[in-house]
């Protein structure tokens, strides 16, 4: 269904001519985000610069009864940034750090700026914001919040709900709202943290106040090689339970190992079966007695070797393969899909032989890291785009994994977000109670459904409630 | 009054409490109080929750740092279960932790000395099942450490005093319990020594000036006399030299402890008003109070300050027009107990949460089958 | 499935080691400043595939964001996957300049004129006049010319009275003791840089000398074809090649040493596509090294570093310049995102006006912000582009190659001005 060009001329006036785009080859850029299995065109793409802006655009893409979701880097990995035929509500202009406020801690923030250029503004203050996505020199303040993103620090520090101190919001009708305040703590009903992770389905964020946390004054990372994986993931329960709280505690397996040495070199040993990255943060005297309690936890778990990184520059070079790990897969495959299943923390070596096994059954190979510290996988199912049934095949792979993950008291996503990837399996993990709850509160304040259809929730889902249909268009999002 | 649940056909008086013996029963409760076309759930409502009978631990497999409860066991035996393991979950509360986890969540008092560090109960709330309004239960989250899925109601639930429907089980994340650390109690005449040492030691564990050196720390005025209470988990020599030059009564005041101090907080005073402010904004404010004579326990690295024992000032005004100054710069002046002696400044209008608070209400709870949403107090 | 339109089936598989995951967002110039995902890496690997696989495509639209694209390659430090997006960008290029859209005629006149010696002669004939009149200040000041063309007036050094290998012998000789001689290196003096920018040339020479090298500067070579195949000329570009290499394949050096960012990324990976001739080193890298004789003093002056993008990203020469700016500076203060391009990208800055301005603003903010003495680059067209942009702005740091830097240290020393027959302050700072 084409948008009807007079509300591009709408849009238009709204943003300006040139801040609206209709042209195939500008469209076909936003056909996926970084799941590239799920891809919808949408029908134009607009790139407001305000909240007032957004709050218009959002108006009269409501009274055209057209669908819209708000976008940020693109780099989510659910199909939560896709629009089918409907208008992507752009937001990277909107990237300036509004104020930084060193003595009470705080920053605000447009929601296209990047974690890396909100932490570039904020670690001269000996400041920064703690979630890290892997994504962060990319992903957008605005996409944390939607999807409560986390990263490998947010062991000891937490998700994006607990960072976020406020936000300013749009709601579908256009209404605005500041939601919380610059204060370090707050009690009560707080609909902002309600808000992060509903995934841009209730609302849009146009504006955030961040906490910011001290950057640790000193940081230990280290490095424990394996040469069986169930060994590694032991080692994690281990260090756990001795009472050590990791600032991250990450494990990467054989085939990744293959794919970031292939180019990016982070100096992994290709002969290990897996790798724990553990690293430690805080006052460096108290460190001290933590690292000899991980080396000898590690050391006591099989391990073939354990160094402690020297030299800043080995410490990134070890974080980059990490975080790049995913990206570099590109080396050793065309093709290759993830998820972000969770299983609780003592059933790390479970999931791990139930994914090589159910890679065994598909005859697909996966390759492994995930935040090991927090439960979080995530198998890296390589196939072939050539073949037809690729995908297929991976897909369904990855569903025996996530329920797997369920079997073992987990949950299907741990930080990429339902989107569109995983709301056939919501209801694996919610009861149909559950989900009309959570529908009843999604079209209470998304009425006509125009907001960012067909995400979390199955195109079919109902609000047992009151028996009206969720209202979603048919076919988006598909 | 209060009744007995299985004795179905017989309802208390109205304001009676309703003490469910089983999870079970919470929902026949609701399905019968709509066909009876009363209230139950908030203070407003006809009938109110105890829930205290409902106090199993559902699941908690230490490794997995993860404790999920019905919510009659108390914050006390919660922690008691969780450091019987090692394990931690870093919540106080100022009123002290005998009440019911279903009180302690619906009233949100979850400010206290670790919170500039660990935030309030949303930030430790993983999972959380509700019932409601026909009765059902709903549950969101899940008892990992991560999820994404769905939508999370716990920050919607917590501090909404039962008016969106009882909590009935909740699932926390849990850290590690802390190494030995030290604990300090030291005494002054004037609060400015104090936020000195506050401040300096911040300066000194951290390079940048903005380190966070206190698991815990609570500033205190009682009795006459002002008071810094702390945890941290550096070696008592180390606290030692953050005291600096400052004048404090140092006897007796730095011990080697475990973490965490239960007994520090219960000592707690209760508190009739709670001031939210920036914390840069606390050592004026601290000032001023101090000027007025009023007993008050404050949070300074939370921007934090609870005045108590207001009934016994002499002078009202001087303290009407601080309120009033404070609510001008924007902080945030919050009631703690009905009657107040004090007049406060009256806000502009309601906070944007609060707004969207009764929106969530009429959505969940279009009937009113929980009474109405008493959150105007936020 | 292999390409359709111009790529070989190796490059579609190149194409294809582009996961989609997006790292590269946040390091692209032109999509920082935009946020246009079509005008980002990500978007215009996406858009090659599609040109690429369908000529009927809305070709206009696409090639636009493909000419948007500075081509400094920060999107290819930035990928872990290692896509060479150098090679696709080119090869889409050339198809769009030979088949869909040639080059307009005014980038050709620039690239004609700029890089044939004797023209290129004419031209700094004129510019010296202009200058020396004090008709520069006129012709900005009455806004004859486009405002683009204005801009960069103001970013021009002043002009020196020769082309820097005109004045020389082509053989110089090292200036140190017998026992430390290193022997001998090639010098690649280039177009513009050796009629404009003639004292970092001499400068380089200066130290490469001082450090034991016979310096030769062997006659006939010219423009290294840079900014042709960033234009999308192959052809002209492989003319250019083909000159230098009948020049240097017979000179006798250890390597062939360049100091303009843009020329060294070019010639190295396209002097020698056998990979066995003289081998080409940039002259940090090379200095890195070789330095045997560092400057006995050291510079004051707050000094920063601003990485040129075709030797941080594209020759991954990142560390030596710092390393060789530690040895002259005291105050060496880092910029953020020095590694961001300044929105120079030869023509680009004429072409696209508009967007290399605003690349630009966000550099002179930083500037402004860690307020250098001296600005340190390593390529001319950086140079010009930061002197334009800071003169605009009020800020009065100079722009300097980094080579200058370390020869105006090495002046602190007698014997060095001895030697060279300097003054000790050269006004250079």
């Amino acid at each position: 269904m084409p948008i009807p060009p007079s509300l591009i001329k709408k849009l238009r006036r709204i943003v300006g001519r040139k801040q609206v785009e209709t042209g195939p080859a500008e469209l076909l850029v936003y056909e996926s985000d970084g799941l590239r299995l799920h891809t919808a065109r949408p029908g134009c793409v607009v790139y407001p610069a305000s909240t007032d802006e957004v709050s218009q655009l959002v108006k009269v893409c409501c009274q055209a009864g057209v669908p819209f979701v708000a976008r940020g880097a693109g780099t989510g990995l659910s199909g939560g940034a896709i629009c089918d035929g409907g208008v992507i509500i752009q937001l990277s202009r909107m990237n300036r750090v509004l104020a930084v406020h060193p003595d009470d801690r705080y920053a605000v923030v447009q929601p296209g700026v990047t974690n890396e250029y909100l932490n570039l503004q904020t670690r001269g203050h000996g400041l920064e914001f703690a979630p890290d996505p892997s994504s962060g020199v990319s992903c957008t303040i605005g996409g944390n919040v939607a999807e409560d993103a986390g990263g490998p620090h947010t062991l000891k520090y937490g998700v994006t709900h607990n960072h976020v101190l406020g936000q300013t919001v749009v709601f579908p009708d256009g209404e605005t709202a500041t939601l919380g305040g610059p204060f370090p703590v707050s009690t009560g009903p707080s609909f902002s943290t309600f808000l992060i992770g509903t995934e841009g389905t209730i609302a849009i964020t146009t504006e955030i106040i961040v906490r910011l946390v001290p950057v640790a004054p000193a940081v230990v990372t280290m490095l424990a090689i394996y040469s069986k994986v169930a060994d590694a993931t032991d080692a994690v329960s281990g260090i756990l339970t001795a009472g050590v709280l990791p600032a991250a505690l990450e494990m990467i397996d054989h085939l990744c190992i293959q794919a970031v040495e292939a180019h990016l070199k982070a100096g992994f040993p290709t002969d290990a079966a897996a790798v724990l990255i553990i690293e430690l943060d805080g006052e460096e005297t108290l460190m001290k007695r933590e690292a000899e309690i991980v080396a000898r936890v590690c050391r006591g778990q099989g391990t073939a070797a354990f160094y402690t990184a020297e030299t800043d520059e080995e410490r990134l070079r070890l974080w980059q393969g990490r975080k790049h790990a995913a990206g570099a897969l590109g080396k050793i495959t065309q093709a290759f899909y993830t998820n972000d299943g969770v299983v609780p923390r003592s059933r790390l070596t479970d999931i791990f032989q139930a994914i090589y096994r159910i890679g065994d059954k598909y005859g697909l190979r996966i390759g492994n890291m995930c935040h090991a510290g927090d439960g979080v996988i995530h198998p890296q199912i390589l196939f072939d785009s050539d073949d037809p049934q690729g995908p297929g095949r991976a897909m369904d792979c990855s569903r025996d994994i996530l329920l797997a993950c369920l079997e073992m008291g987990g949950s299907i996503t741990g930080e990429h977000g339902v989107g569109v990837e995983k709301r056939g399996y919501i209801d694996q993990m919610y009861s149909a109670v559950d989900l009309a709850h959570m529908i009843r509160l999604r079209d209470g304040f998304n009425p006509g459904g125009c907001l960012n259809p067909g995400k979390i929730f199955p195109n079919n889902a109902k609000d047992g409630e009151t028996g009206s249909a969720a209202s979603i268009p048919p076919g988006a999002g598909e | 009054m209060t009744t007995e649940s299985s004795t179905t056909s017989v309802w208390p008086d109205p304001g009676g409490l309703l003490q469910p013996r089983e999870r079970s029963r919470v929902g026949e409760l609701i399905v019968k109080a709509r066909s009876r076309q009363v209230t139950i759930g908030s203070s407003q409502a006809t009938y109110r929750w105890d829930l205290s009978r409902l106090d199993r631990v559902v699941s908690f497999h230490a490794p997995d740092m993860i404790l999920t409860v019905e919510t009659g066991l108390t914050l006390n035996a919660v922690k008691d279960i969780v450091e019987a393991e090692k394990l931690w979950l870093p919540l106080d509360t100022p009123g002290g932790g005998d009440l019911s986890l279903a009180e302690y969540l619906a009233g949100d008092d979850s400010l206290s000395w670790l919170s500039h560090r660990y935030g309030s109960a949303r930030d430790w709330i993983v999972g959380l099942t509700a019932l409601d309004d026909q009765g059902r239960e709903v549950t969101s989250g899940a008892r990992v450490v991560r999820n994404a899925s769905g939508y999370q109601l716990a920050p919607l639930y917590i501090g909404a005093r039962d008016g969106l429907g009882p909590m009935v089980e909740v699932s926390f994340r849990l850290l590690p319990l802390p190494v030995p650390a030290t604990i300090v109690s030291l005494k002054a005449d004037n609060p400015d020594q104090l936020v000195v040492i506050w401040q300096q030691s911040c300066r000194i564990s951290h390079p940048s000036g903005r380190g966070e050196p206190w698991e815990a720390l609570r500033l205190e005025f009682v009795n006459g006399r002002w008071r810094l209470d702390g945890m941290t988990r550096f070696p008592p020599e180390d606290v030692a030299t953050w005291k600096g030059t400052a004048d404090v009564d140092s006897n007796e005041t730095i011990v080697v402890a475990k973490i965490p101090a239960r007994e520090g907080q219960e000592k707690a005073l209760k508190s009739d008003i709670q001031i939210q402010v920036l914390p840069t904004q606390i050592p004026e404010l601290l000032t001023s109070l101090h000027s007025l004579d009023v007993e008050l326990t404050c949070y300074p690295a939370a921007g934090i300050i609870r005045i108590g024992r207001l009934n016994e000032i002499q002078e009202r005004s001087p303290l009407e027009s601080l309120l009033a100054a404070v609510a001008e710069k924007g902080g945030r002046i919050r009631p703690m107990t009905e009657d107040l002696p004090v007049k406060l400044p009256a806000p502009e209008s309601l906070s944007a949460d609060i707004v969207l608070s009764k929106r969530v209400k009429q959505i969940l709870d279009p009937d009113g089958i929980f009474g109405p949403l008493p959150v105007e107090q936020w | 499935m292999s390409g359709y339109q111009f790529f070989s089936p190796e490059e579609y598989r190149l194409l294809q080691e582009c996961v989609h995951c997006g790292l590269c967002l946040g390091s692209c110039p032109t999509y920082m400043v935009n946020g246009r995902e079509a005008d980002s890496p990500r978007g215009r690997l996406s858009l090659m595939k599609y040109l690429d696989e369908d000529s009927a495509a809305d070709t206009g639209g696409a090639y636009h964001h493909i000419d948007l694209c500075l081509g400094c390659l920060a999107c290819q430090t930035a990928c872990p996957s290692g896509v060479r997006y150098s090679q696709l960008l080119e090869k889409t290029r050339s198809y769009q300049r030979r088949e869909v859209q040639p080059l307009g005629w005014s980038q050709r006149l620039l690239l004609r004129w700029f890089t044939e010696r004797r023209r290129l002669g004419l031209i700094t004939a004129l510019v010296r006049l202009v200058q020396r009149t004090g008709l520069d200040r006129l012709v900005r000041s009455l806004r004859l010319l486009p405002p683009t063309l204005r801009f960069q007036l103001a970013g021009l050094p002043k002009v020196p009275n020769h082309a820097f290998s005109r004045a020389r012998e082509p053989q110089l000789p090292a200036v140190a003791p017998d026992d430390q001689h290193q022997g001998a290196v090639a010098l690649f003096t280039g177009c513009v840089m050796d009629h404009w920018y003639g004292e970092v040339h001499a400068a380089t020479a200066r130290i490469l000398r001082w450090n034991g090298f016979d310096v030769a500067l062997p006659e006939g070579q010219t423009c290294c074809g840079a900014l042709h195949v960033h234009a999308g000329l192959e052809k002209e570009a492989e003319h250019l090649l083909a000159r230098n290499r009948d020049v240097f394949m017979n000179v006798d050096a250890q390597a062939l040493v360049v100091d303009a960012a843009g020329c060294g990324a070019q010639l190295r990976t396209s002097l020698w596509p056998d990979g066995d001739g003289l081998p080409v080193v940039d002259v940090f890298e090379w200095l890195a090294t070789h330095i045997t004789r560092p400057p006995r003093y050291k510079l004051t002056e707050k000094i920063s570093y601003d990485a040129p993008c075709h030797l941080h990203h594209a020759q991954s020469i990142t560390e030596e310049p710092y390393r060789l700016l530690e040895l002259a500076c005291e105050q060496l203060t880092p910029l953020p995102e020095a590694e961001m391009c300044c929105g120079s990208a030869g023509l680009y800055s004429l072409v696209h006006g508009n967007i290399s301005r605003q690349v630009l603003a966000r550099k002179i903010d930083y500037i402004r912000f860690v307020n250098p003495a001296v600005l340190v680059t390593g390529n001319p067209g950086c140079q010009l582009q930061l002197q334009a942009g800071l003169r605009e702005a009020g800020i009065k740091a100079s722009v300097r190659h980094a080579i200058q830097v370390l020869d105006n240290a090495y002046r602190r020393d007698e014997d060095y001005r001895y030697a060279f027959e300097l003054a000790e302050d050269s006004g250079q700072l």
